[in-house]
């Protein structure tokens, strides 16, 4: 109980009072609070976008001898973008900066979701979809990185072999499965093109496993939060501007890079604790990731699941149409029926609260701790009583 | 609407017009001459008034450049103040959205009356 | 004058945090004739409890769920709207008087919210009682 009111207290002053704030002000409507999980999916089409711009002149080389007189390769190409192509440079920041704000958002996303408890027991799935999507945006913003080919694309890549290097048994073949071969080589950079992009699509795969268990998630804010969006990461854009790099060197060690913190920290993980101890905290920072929607931590009691009362079931559909977690099946009713279907809960999916009470017309559905007669003869108790 | 929500709306909606104006003339390298005016304008022929906007942000051009050069961007620098006015325009939209959105009463509901 | 009659007010318990603001007797202490009757979710408000309250001699119900937008189930709140308002099965019947139902939704620390809003509605429905016991 203790630790419990602990928390509430962190989340009474990290979102309750911004959120009555900002209630205040624009109204429930526009708060982006209550839109947390929308914004890394409006952010995700931003990415699309602008990628798909980047994408049309992007070569995913390391040296292209057919034009022998210009190098045309990865970094030249990215040059060109950035010089040559109207407005190159602001397509590409914007890219970096919403991959950025993805991460944030998502981390704010995780976060409420924490600390409004909305993670955990026949939310679980969401849970561990969550954590497998966050660990695909990382991988997919370090690709990203990758694919400039400057002198921190290099320094990357031998950074990232460095690491697959030291996992025992099967590091061999990661290497050359990162590398596309044995050394760095034209492969290497298609091999990249291919997980940024085909990782960025298999995000709508892993988004639909996210939402598999949720009736009408919500997945897009009001426009009126997506031009503030978009124009916070416009003004990113001016702010931080895309600078000259140096084209990578394959006969060169460069050694310093700036560090993008919100995708790059696992390198600087590696650059201090080295191989082993990267991957160590790596694997615990998503053993604990992983297991703290564990009901055990929490002690709760179990979810008491809606139940059907199945002579006064009418079969309408009208429960199951309204159930928030996909918990309610309709399945052909018994023989002797009067009716067509009769719904049935499934209860390892039931949250326990009540819509479909709600929703039933007939009395024919009832959560256990508190079924229809008892609200009704408690509205009756507390009439009479004076 | 309450008259202070409709004087907000007009400031904002302002407000966006002026900053969607420095869109063309930042993308042409923040030049204000009648080449870089849109030909929509020109259609309107609102040409004269366009350029005296674009002499009013022609005064910012400078400190612009100045920081973006501090800052070593790559690439054209008008397509960042480009970028910028942008934000301010869309900010200006949201926010002029979001006062004539909010307006609603969200937190009760009073049921109309059935006859 | 008639008699005094008693507004139900059913609440999510993840709504306006009002336990501070209620005796042993799940009254209002500050709104005498309030009178809580607690749910998981708003969500499991039936427009049929609603008219159940009426018949049994409630002045009006008050239905307070959290923020649209903000449910812990995600759309309990806007259910319960939609229903109150017709928009979505199961409705209120005609025969429910729509000015003794008031619909609020307010967040966790908004009990100061609920309490003025539930002081003017016993007022109003106060007075109806007063009207239409004028015209008999």
């Amino acid at each position: 109980m203790q630790e419990k009111m602990e928390k509430s207290n962190i989340f009474h002053t990290l979102f309750l009072e911004p959120e009555k704030l900002i209630n205040k002000v624009v109204t429930s409507k526009y708060n982006p609070l209550y839109y947390h999980g929308a914004l890394p999916q409006f952010i995700m089409y931003v990415l699309f976008l602008s990628g798909l711009l980047l994408f049309a002149y992007y070569v995913p080389t390391v040296d292209n001898a057919y034009f022998s007189k210009n190098l045309i390769n990865a970094f030249t190409s990215v040059d060109y973008i950035t010089n040559t192509i109207p407005f190159g440079a602001v397509v590409r920041a914007m890219h970096r900066y919403a991959g950025d704000a993805m991460v944030i958002a998502i981390l704010l996303h995780m976060v409420r979701v924490w600390f409004t408890d909305r993670f955990r027991q026949y939310r679980w799935v969401q849970w561990l979809s969550g954590v497998v999507l966050l660990l695909m945006v990382m991988f997919i913003g370090q690709t990203g990185y990758y694919l400039i080919w400057d002198e921190r694309s290099l320094l990357l890549t031998r950074m990232t072999v460095s690491a697959f290097e030291a996992v025992p048994v099967i590091g061999e073949p990661l290497k050359h499965w990162f590398l596309n071969g044995r050394n760095i080589t034209n492969l290497t950079l298609s091999n990249y093109l291919f997980i940024h992009i085909g990782l960025s699509f298999s995000l709508l795969f892993a988004l639909w496993i996210h939402y598999v268990r949720m009736t009408r998630p919500v997945i897009t804010p009001p426009p009126a939060l997506n031009y503030l969006l978009v124009a916070l990461i416009l003004v990113a854009v001016y702010l931080f501007p895309i600078t000259e790099t140096k084209m990578a060197d394959l006969n060169l060690q460069p050694t310093n890079m700036e560090i993008d913190w919100f995708f790059l920290w696992p390198y600087w993980v590696l650059s201090s604790a080295g191989a082993g101890g990267y991957w160590f905290w790596i694997t615990v920072l998503l053993a604990v990731l992983c297991l703290i929607p564990l009901p055990m931590f929490y002690g709760s009691k179990a979810v008491e699941a809606a139940e059907v009362v199945t002579n006064k079931c009418t079969g309408c559909r009208l429960c199951s149409l309204d159930c928030p977690y996909q918990a309610i099946e309709m399945v052909p009713a018994p023989a002797g029926s009067r009716f067509k279907l009769l719904a049935t809960v499934k209860a390892y999916r039931c949250s326990g609260c009540g819509v479909c009470v709600g929703a039933c017309a007939f009395d024919a559905i009832d959560l256990p701790d508190l079924p229809d007669a008892q609200v009704n003869l408690k509205i009756k108790e507390l009439l009479e009583a004076k | 609407m309450g008259s202070i929500r409709a004087v907000l709306v007009v400031i904002f909606a302002l407000g966006c017009v002026y900053f969607t104006m420095a869109m063309p003339w930042a993308e042409h390298n923040m030049t204000a001459t009648k080449e870089t005016v849109p030909h929509t304008i020109k259609l309107l022929y609102l040409t004269d008034p366009t350029i005296k906007l674009f002499d009013l942000y022609a005064a910012q051009k400078e400190k612009h450049e100045q920081e973006l050069k501090n800052k070593n961007a790559e690439g054209n620098l008008g397509e960042y103040v480009y970028a910028l006015a942008m934000a301010a325009a869309m900010t200006l939209a949201a926010l002029a959205i979001m006062v004539v959105g909010s307006e609603d009463e969200v937190e009760k509901t009073v049921l109309p009356s059935k006859n | 004058m008639a008699e005094e009659r008693t507004v139900i007010t059913l609440i999510c318990e993840r709504a306006a945090d009002i336990n501070n603001l209620i005796n042993d007797k799940d009254e209002v202490t500050d709104a005498p004739g309030v009178k809580v009757l607690k749910f998981p979710c708003s969500g499991m408000i039936q427009p049929l409890m609603v008219e159940q309250a009426m018949k049994a001699g409630a002045a009006g119900v008050i239905v307070c769920g959290c923020q649209i937008g903000d449910c812990y189930y995600r759309e309990g709140n806007k259910m319960i709207r939609e229903r109150l308002l017709g928009e979505r099965p199961p409705g209120l019947k005609k025969t429910v008087d729509r000015k003794r139902v008031l619909a609020l939704w307010l967040s966790k620390p908004q009990k100061d919210r609920f309490l003025s809003e539930a002081k003017e509605f016993l007022s109003v429905v106060r007075r109806l009682d007063i009207e239409e016991s004028k015209k008999g």
